[in-house]
């Protein structure tokens, strides 16, 4: 029995410290089993190293405890300040499982072509700051998506009361990939525009703070909110400064999709989310000013010749879908819409600093229509008069090819996206592209 | 019929004709590659398993909604990238491809072959596969280690031979003239069971032969007297 006092409560407790101890060890040993598991030198293996340095903390917590503990001996309130240490470490090392349990069977996984697995490393080296060691996941709920697995300790420990993983490695991050349709290519720049989420997290938010004015924005916060009848300081108010923040981490993540794909996130993203008439006034902002937004950077890059000539009539509808229609016609919605318009110009300067480089329309424009035509007729060429087509440059061919079979056509983004023998050529062109360009490269370098 | 040497291979694969054209797509190393009187062919990056603890047998006799879906149970489909390691062990059998994708035009028929080099190391690639005018797609390989150590194999390897054969016209009748992205993108399991036609006059001979010396009431009165 232990004696203790709480905020002046005298208390009575059974003495748990060593089941409570036990328990501890039992799941440290279970997790470090797990951790040795993972493989080495694999795509993904940083798991491994974040996990190690965790539990290293762990160990050394623990090492503290047994000497708190053994200066413990005879004083039952220390003692029983003893047991509570320990008994904090478990949802820290529940924490670690959950991570563990999701993770760890899709390090280095060989069931995803390798076409995919190239394209995924070409947009960790792209986006993600410092890059980043990917972690390909077929998962049932998240669609396409990424997660920092570094952020994710973070958070699942800062509500524990742990302190943050304070890990300086290569962050392993989590690539969520449609379960039942991982390898479709015509959707692959959606890839793109989740990756940015990791970069807008390092940074990216922060640097759109800086860049932009933010005086005709609050201003426009505190009209609207005094049109509604809220208070500025009230819990509203804030719910409205956090849908601007997430619209602009969206926005940012657009533009950085826009600046690696070019037209090919624009196509990609009406066959994801098809523009909706809608009314909703949601975290994301409506498919409508993405797309305008979308169109106008993909004019600054010097796009819209190509698209008007590859694509004239789907440009001419995407134009139309981005038109300025009212949705609910709330003070709400005045507020973040007229905040974004006033800001559109910084988040796409930001994306667009970031991606070191782009794709443009400069990029190959003749070997992506010779690679479409041979991508319609189901051929994965990818080098043409000695140049090799990029990743991207084949998506696009690929969309090329989508309409030149399908018809340039709204439908056909639907069309395209669903023919998953297609999709297939296209994923086997990246893998080719992926190693034509090793082989080249190391041409060179030899030479 | 004859066998075609290095300049009419390089000749067949710069013709600016579509229809006329000898497609080999990527040829990483074509100096290389193309020999006197054959194209090196290279490992893919895709491999098929047959995981035998999922397996009973495989009856190209069955029908073959049955025998499909057995195999696609049983296959494993691997990805191993450029120069990773896919290590066969001796007994071993796996299917792979051809890193390579063909488009033979419609006279030309090709085989074919291991490498000689792999060969030594109890390594058989291809049996003499033949490759029909007009096909197009990566080529399977069966890919067997007959030796006692275990090889390491790596996409990019050259692990096989093309030879081509011209004919003098193209054929009427080029193989694979259907759905435009039905050419394999990778190594493919055993269509037998697709040849179902066959299947069924093979059954039908098999019922005739048995019927003869088959269990019959009155035969069993016999034995019983």
């Amino acid at each position: 029995m232990v004696h203790g006092s709480l905020a002046g409560i005298q208390f009575d407790v059974a003495d748990n410290l060593e089941l409570v101890r036990g328990v501890v060890g039992f799941k440290l040993a279970r997790l470090r089993l797990a951790t040795a598991a993972i493989p080495r030198h694999r795509r993904g293996s940083k798991l491994r190293a974040l996990m190690n340095h965790l539990l290293n903390r762990v160990d050394k917590e623990l090492e503290a405890l047994a000497q708190e503990e053994a200066q413990a001996v005879g004083v039952d309130a220390l003692h029983d300040v003893v047991t509570r240490k320990y008994e904090r470490l478990s949802p820290q090392l529940d924490s670690l499982h959950e991570i563990l349990a999701a993770f760890r069977d899709a390090v280095g996984r060989s069931d995803v072509p390798v076409g995919l697995q190239h394209l995924i490393d070409v947009l960790m080296e792209t986006v993600v700051i410092d890059q980043g060691d990917p972690i390909v996941q077929l998962s049932a709920v998240n669609m396409y998506s990424t997660i920092d697995l570094v952020a994710w300790v973070d958070d699942l420990f800062s509500r524990t009361g742990s302190p943050p993983a304070a890990y300086s490695g290569n962050h392993p991050i989590a690539f969520n990939l449609p379960a039942l349709d991982p390898q479709n290519a015509l959707l692959a720049p959606i890839l793109a525009h989740e990756v940015g989420h990791t970069a807008v997290n390092q940074s990216l938010l922060r640097a759109l703070e800086v860049a932009i004015d933010p005086a005709p924005v609050e201003a426009l916060l505190a009209m609207q909110l005094s049109i509604a009848g809220l208070h500025p300081s009230g819990a509203e108010a804030g719910e409205w400064v956090a849908s601007f923040q997430a619209w602009c981490a969206e926005l940012i993540c657009d533009a950085i999709a826009i600046a690696v794909t070019g037209p090919s996130f624009v196509l990609a993203f009406c066959a994801f989310a098809p523009p909706s008439a809608s009314a909703q006034v949601g975290t994301h902002p409506s498919e409508r000013d993405r797309i305008r937004i979308q169109l106008k950077q993909l004019d600054e890059r010097g796009w819209t010749p190509t698209m008007e000539r590859d694509f004239p009539s789907l440009t001419a509808w995407l134009r139309d879908a981005s038109n300025n229609m009212t949705l609910t016609g709330t003070a709400k919605e005045t507020f973040l819409r007229g905040a974004i318009a006033l800001i559109e110009n910084e988040i796409i300067a930001v994306a667009e600093q970031h991606i070191a480089s782009g794709f443009d329309p400069k990029s190959a424009d003749a070997s992506i229509s010779a690679a479409a035509d041979w991508l319609s007729h189901g051929v994965p060429a990818v080098e043409f008069e000695g140049e090799v087509l990029g990743p991207w440059a084949i998506v696009m061919a690929g969309w090329i090819a989508t309409f030149r079979e399908h018809g340039d056509d709204p439908a056909s983004l639907a069309s395209g996206v669903g023919d998953t023998a297609f999709n297939a050529v296209v994923v086997k062109a990246l893998e080719m592209s992926s190693i034509v360009t090793a082989w080249r490269a190391h041409e060179r370098s030899a030479s | 019929m004859s066998v075609l040497l290095r300049e009419q291979i390089d000749a067949l694969l710069d013709e600016r004709d579509n229809d006329k054209r000898l497609v080999i797509t990527p040829l990483l190393d074509r100096e290389e590659q193309v020999g006197p009187g054959s194209v090196d062919l290279r490992l893919g990056t895709e491999f098929i398993e047959v995981s035998r603890q999922d397996s009973t047998s495989i009856d190209p006799f069955g029908h073959h909604e049955d025998v499909d879906a057995q195999q696609s149970e049983a296959d494993r489909k691997t990805y191993v990238a450029l120069g990773d390691p896919f290590i066969l062990h001796p007994g071993q059998f796996v299917l792979g491809a051809t890193l390579e994708f063909l488009v033979l035009p419609p006279n030309l028929v090709g085989q074919v072959l291991s490498r000689s080099s792999w060969g030594r190391l109890g390594l058989l690639v291809a049996t003499a596969v033949a490759v029909q005018p007009g096909f197009r797609g990566v080529l399977t390989l069966e890919l067997v280690n007959t030796g006692s150590v275990p090889i390491v194999l790596r996409p990019g390897l050259r692990v096989a031979q093309l030879q081509l054969w011209s004919s003098d016209r193209p054929t009427d009748s080029p193989y694979g003239v259907g759905a435009k992205y039905s050419a394999p993108l990778g190594p493919e399991s055993n269509r037998l069971a697709w040849e179902g036609r066959e299947r069924d006059v093979l059954e039908a001979i098999t019922r005739r032969m048995h019927a003869r010396s088959a269990d019959s009431d009155s035969d069993s009165d016999t034995e019983a007297e």
